[in-house]
């Protein structure tokens, strides 16, 4: 009896001194580090789709993930992806170095592409929305172009061509020497923009229509106290270009899908997000009403990529 | 191994060699286990927290990291994703942190060059199919590796991962752990040293007592414990120095024992020599014995010959003796004898059997177990021998004595009970124990049969004439509980050589049975098993001595015939149980009001006899009279119903002009009939001189003159009118048909005179059978020139026998078929005793002649059972009403009452009413108000022949041939 609780004891008092002296030292399994390669796991080909900073990553993320992910299901064997990009300049330098195999610049941005390995096959519709606006707080007190003479006007980035360069070719053909006559505030966005002018940081702030129309259906009291003073012509609005290389076939395919979608419900969907009726078949020539302004823009007032 | 052994040896010595050791040995080890589970659980919890910590703060890195990263991955934006990671790369531990898209590229990564590349091991490849949730991908001791989704819109666009480097926990953990071994280790080292202390005060004492205990054991004495402590060792050395002092007493005491045993041994051994007995003593614990020399001797052994073990002596008793002597001592073992004693054969060394007388006593200790037992034997051989042979010559006369059928008692020569076999035990009620020492006339009490008188013992007869002595045929004994048993026998002295008396044996045995065997069956052969009472045999027998005696006296006899009426009734619709059960009743109600001198009989069926001697007629009238009411008043009830029976009673003198026995049972019997047909109930009394009576002597005659009549169809039918009560009943003209019978001078013989000997002698079939035939035919002529006129229906009565008759259905089938008559036209009358008597075949003849067109009509309803019950099963057409509540209708209302409820029930069933007996106008218009529908009797029409009736020249014919 004495001798087996002496056995017990001493059995005890070594396991339990192993336990002690290998808790310090021992490791009960090896992580697993991450190992690196330079192919993804998946071989299906990506397709970038870089989108032009219209909103924040994102907002756009939003508005255009579902066109994406419509794309994706109707074409088999490929991935679209979108792409956004912190602004105007990143996105400028991603879609010159011929990133992107399909984008959706601005007209201007369109036009630039041409140049760096890029064609047109589709755009926007509803041209008669890409004009630009000039809003005034309504108890501003101004009337006539004239009277921002001197004023502060506030647009989202030099390079926006409906709501910067459109806006102030309009102010030029008006009567105002843009560069020199006005404290010309590149805010960075459309929100911006408007929020500047209906803070009375600015005396006008340039957007285009479908920002506008947006912003002050979310924000009434917008609405309430801005109003649209002038409005600029129309251009083509934002175009459908895809990268040189890419394949016919595939252009076809995805130029198809994306001129159908004001003919079903999701396509309706997806189109009511981007506050646009439908895509529409374009081609180089389309541009051209916008290289022009462009080239009297940059004759009458600067060179669009400088401020 | 040895080696092994030994070390193992030294090294268990080393620890547990003594009680201080053991007491270090063991504080050590309580320390040292306390402490390790102590310091075990302490880092165990402390590596606990810090893991779950490390896991908190990389889950938290992640998802920040993630937050952050949203817009920067949407943009694909590497630069913008690398100032965010940049914040984070100065956490401590941070062992890498990165950014992926969706499809496993590190948009960003702590280690730069790796920007742009795929992640490839499979934890990271299952992390992109894995749900968008934070993951713990690593969760190991050096490394925390957690993931958080990038989430935009609700859509996962990547991943963002973040590891933590455990190293600095560990660290800390091994400095925990190795703090906490010196801890143990230095509470060993305390432990160790009290334990000594403590041990070494402890076994000081303990070694005291060890040491004076192994000088005790040297052989020393008066040596003591030098303890003075207060504890428990000090104690323990009281105790001690106690128990040494009380063994040192009980030695001196058991050295004084030893000697006084010897003494007492020595004292013993002498005593046993002096006897002649063998002695043995079984030791309990060892299991030996001692046999003694002389035991052995006995056996015929010398002393070393025998060895001191049991079977010595189980071996040597007798096969047959053994288990039962064995049996005997565990009785006595167990405690169940007060001492052990047996008689058992046990075999000499010459190979003879000796019997031996062995007895014995168990010496038992405090708990009363048995560990020694100490006996003798004694050599009791020749002895034995005498018994047997007296014993043997004994149970031989013993045995005889039992086994014979007889009963024997012997008596000494004073006539003192000495001896009873069972069979006179048996008969006499007393036991041979009992009845010993008892003298004969105390235990054998007999009579004489007829007589009553006390008999002369025989064995004092005997005893006193000094011969043999019979009994008398009618002896009865009486035994000890008053039974009486009839017996026949005889007595014989006993004699000496000398040939003087010095007992008497009586033999005797029980007659009883033959006794009653023979009065058994002298009653059987007179009497009724039913009633007993007397039978017919014994019943005319004493009518004969009767008869005989006519002459020798002066007074004159009675014989009354008793005829019960109804009881068809009961044996039919409850069954011969209920009808035995009634006789039995009525049997025993009549005996009781009847003298015991009479002779009451039952002369078979329903008839009894009553002999009434010395009894003049009128006395005789009145005893019928009463008789008749007390069968009328008799209420047999069966199955809870009750009936009512009567009785007809012919009543006849015996006197000089008797004749014989026959006409004497003739003469009763038509009186009894006459009774009967008088309307049952009543007492009739032949007178010789009755005209009637004389006629209805000659019954028998009737069977012959009913077939001739028959044969020669020298029978009548006449018709009686039935009229419809108001005005036309519909049914046009309605007779019933009534039959007469001619003589041979061609007078009319009514009914009456002739229907009960019919009915008696079973003739009514044929009799009905001729109705019908020739109903049928005149029917079928009276059809075939009827001319359209509305027919006749004719109502023949059918009896009860004919109903039973299993002929009688198709007869009447075959004769309406041979003389086309429509069923229609015939009506059946059926007495509402006879349907019921037969009621099944009844019911089937009314259905089957239903069924052809033939109606029903119950007659004399009301005069019977009355029950309306039966109506239910009989579909009749029309209900007869008695003509004994009609007769008297207009005088008393009960009658009237009675009819009107008939009437009514039957109307109720849809049945119509006939009313029997209609003879003047004020019965008939009684009969109109209360509604019934038709009426019949000399009021309405007289009886005349059926063929006048018809206007027939045939029938008229046959009536007047």
């Amino acid at each position: 009896m004495r001798l087996v609780f002496f056995r017990v004891l001493a059995v005890a008092l070594c396991w339990a001194w192993v336990a002690l002296l290998s808790s310090g030292c021992s490791r009960e399994a090896e992580p697993v580090l991450p190992e690196y390669g330079d192919v993804p796991v998946s071989d299906v080909p990506v397709y970038r789709f870089g989108v032009h900073p219209l909103h924040n990553p994102t907002r756009l993320h939003e508005i255009f993930f579902p066109l994406m992910d419509y794309l994706n299901r109707g074409i088999d064997g490929v991935e679209f992806q979108l792409e956004a990009s912190r602004n105007y300049a990143a996105y400028d330098e991603k879609l010159f170095q011929g990133e992107f195999e399909f984008s959706l610049p601005n007209p201007y941005q369109t036009v630039e592409s041409l140049n760096h390995g890029y064609h047109v096959f589709g755009k926007m519709g509803d041209d008669d929305n890409f004009r630009g606006i000039i809003l005034v707080r309504k108890d501003s007190g101004i009337h006539s172009v004239a009277q921002l003479k001197g004023k502060a006007v506030s647009y989202p980035a030099p390079s926006a061509l409906a709501a910067t360069m459109m806006p102030q070719y309009y102010l030029y053909t008006h009567g105002i020497d843009v560069m020199h006559e006005l404290d010309n505030r590149y805010v960075g966005s459309q929100e911006s923009s408007v929020m500047n002018v209906f803070l009375g940081d600015v005396a006008a702030g340039a957007t285009w229509l479908p920002p506008w129309q947006s912003l002050s259906s979310e924000r009434p009291e917008l609405a309430e106290q801005l109003e649209i003073k002038w409005q600029t012509d129309p251009l083509p609005n934002n175009g459908l270009v895809v990268r040189d290389d890419v394949s016919t076939e595939l252009v076809d395919r995805v130029g198809a899908l994306i001129f159908d979608l004001h003919n079903h419900d999701e396509g309706r969907a997806i189109l009511a997000a981007m506050e646009l009726s439908r895509f529409e078949p374009a081609t180089d020539a389309t541009y051209q009403p916008v290289r022009d302004f462009i080239d009297r823009f940059t004759r009458d007032i600067r060179n669009p990529r400088e401020p | 191994m040895p080696r092994m052994l030994r070390i193992r040896r030294q090294l268990h010595d080393l620890l547990f060699g003594s009680i201080r050791r053991q007491l270090i040995v063991g504080i050590a080890a309580v320390h040292a286990v306390l402490m390790t589970i102590f310091v075990l659980d302490l880092v165990e919890r402390q590596r606990g927290f810090l893991h779950d910590q490390a896991v908190a703060q990389a889950t938290s890195l992640a998802e920040t990291l993630s937050a952050n990263s949203t817009s920067w991955v949407l943009a694909n934006d590497v630069i913008g994703l690398e100032e965010v990671l940049a914040s984070q790369s100065n956490y401590p531990g941070l062992e890498y942190a990165m950014v992926l898209d969706d499809r496993g590229k590190v948009l960003a990564h702590t280690e730069r060059a790796l920007t742009g590349k795929f992640v490839t091991d499979s934890l990271s490849r299952t992390l992109l199919s894995a749900p968008t949730q934070t993951q713990r991908l690593n969760e190991t001791r050096g490394l925390i590796d957690v993931a958080a989704p990038v989430m935009a819109n609700d859509q996962q666009v990547g991943w963002a991962r973040v590891a933590l480097s455990q190293d600095e926990n560990l660290a800390g953990l091994q400095v925990i752990t190795r703090d906490g071994v010196i801890y143990t280790l230095v509470a060993i080292v305390i432990g160790i040293v009290f334990a000594a202390l403590m041990a070494m005060r402890l076994t000081h004492g303990l070694h005291q007592v060890v040491d004076v205990s192994s000088r005790i054991r040297r052989g020393e004495r008066g040596v003591r414990v030098p303890l003075a402590r207060r504890d428990e060792l000090g104690r323990l050395g009281m105790d001690f120095n106690q128990t040494l002092d009380a063994l040192e007493e009980k030695e001196q005491e058991l050295t004084q024992a030893q000697r006084e045993l010897m003494q007492s041994e020595e004292r013993f051994d002498l005593a046993m020599r002096g006897s002649n007995d063998g002695l043995w003593d079984w030791d309990a614990d060892t299991n030996t014995v001692y046999y003694s020399p002389r035991w052995k001797e006995m056996l015929g052994y010398a002393d070393d010959e025998i060895a001191h073990t049991e079977s010595e002596w189980s071996t040597r008793v007798h096969p047959d003796d053994l288990t039962r002597a064995e049996a005997a001592i565990e009785s006595h073992i167990a405690g169940k004898t007060p001492f052990y004693e047996d008689t058992h054969r046990i075999r000499h060394r010459d190979g003879s059997w000796r019997w031996h007388l062995e007895r014995g006593i168990a010496v038992r200790d405090e708990s009363g177990q048995v560990y020694r037992m100490v006996g003798t034997n004694t050599d009791i051989t020749e002895r034995k021998r005498a018994e047997d042979a007296l014993f043997e010559e004994k149970e031989r006369a013993l045995v005889t004595l039992n086994s014979i059928g007889d009963a024997v008692i012997t008596t000494d020569e004073a006539g003192v009970v000495m001896f009873m076999n069972p069979i006179a035990e048996v008969l006499t009620g007393w036991t041979q124990d009992e009845a010993k020492g008892l003298l004969l006339d105390d235990v054998f009490n007999i009579i004489n049969e007829q007589t009553g008188e006390p008999l002369e013992n025989p064995v004092t007869y005997c005893l006193n004439q000094g011969k043999v002595a019979a009994l008398a045929g009618h002896t009865i004994l009486i035994n000890r509980h008053g039974h009486e048993i009839a017996i026949e026998d005889s007595a014989a002295p006993i004699r000496d050589r000398q040939g003087h008396i010095i007992g008497v044996v009586m033999v005797f045995h029980d007659v009883t049975m033959a006794r009653e065997l023979a009065q058994k069956m002298s009653w059987q052969a007179t009497h009724d098993a039913l009633t007993g009472l007397v039978n017919r045999v014994e019943f005319e027998r004493r009518l004969n001595e009767l008869i005989a005696q006519r002459w020798n006296t002066r007074t004159s006899h009675a014989v009354l015939y008793i005829d019960l009426d109804q009881f068809k009734v009961v044996n039919d619709t409850c069954g011969h149980v209920a009808g035995d059960e009634l006789l039995r009743q009525l049997s025993f109600i009549l005996k009781e009001h009847v003298r015991d001198a009479d002779t009451l009989a039952r002369l078979g069926g329903d008839e009894f006899g009553l002999l009434l001697e010395r009894c003049p007629l009128e006395k005789a009238q009145e005893i019928a009279e009463s008789l008749r009411h007390v069968i009328k008043d008799f209420r047999f009830t069966w199955d809870e119903k009750p009936f009512e029976v009567g009785a007809s009673i012919g009543v006849v003198e015996i006197n000089d002009d008797s004749d014989d026995l026959s006409s004497v049972l003739s003469a009763a019997d038509v009186a009894c009939y006459a009774a009967k047909d008088l309307g049952r109930n009543r007492v009739h009394v032949y007178e010789p001189n009755d005209e009637e009576l004389k006629q209805r002597r000659g019954e028998m005659q009737w069977i012959g003159r009913i077939n001739d009549a028959l044969a020669r169809d020298r029978l009548v039918l006449y018709g009686q009118a039935i009229r419809a009560v108001r005005g036309q009943g519909g049914d046009g003209e309605h007779y019933e048909v009534l039959v007469r019978m001619l003589d041979d001078e061609g007078g009319i013989v009514p009914p009456a005179a002739f229907i009960p000997a019919a009915e008696r002698y079973n003739l009514m079939p044929s009799i009905d059978k001729w109705v019908v035939r020739n109903v049928c035919r005149l029917a079928g002529q009276a059809q075939a020139r009827s001319d359209g006129r509305q027919l006749t229906m004719l109502a023949v009565n059918i009896s009860g026998n004919t109903l039973a008759d299993e002929d009688f259905l198709e007869y009447v089938r075959s004769q309406l078929v041979q003389h086309s008559v429509l069923p229609e036209l015939i009506c059946f009358e059926i007495t509402e005793t006879a349907a019921i008597s037969n009621l099944a075949k009844a019911n089937h003849f009314i259905r089957e002649m239903k069924r052809l067109g033939c109606r029903f009509a119950l007659d004399d309803f009301g005069s019977g059972l009355s029950s309306f019950a039966y109506l239910k099963n009989l579909p009749v057409d029309y209900l007869k009403i008695d003509g004994s509540f009609i007769r008297d209708m207009v005088e008393d209302p009960i009658d009237r009452a009675m009819v009107r409820s008939i009437n009514e029930v039957g109307h109720v069933m849809g049945i119509r009413t006939i009313a029997e007996f209609v003879e003047d106008r004020r019965t008939l218009d009684e009969l109109r108000a209360i509604g019934v529908d038709f009426a019949q009797g000399y009021g309405i029409d007289k009886p005349s022949p059926l063929a006048e009736k018809f206007g027939l020249a045939a029938a008229r014919r046959a009536a007047t041939r």
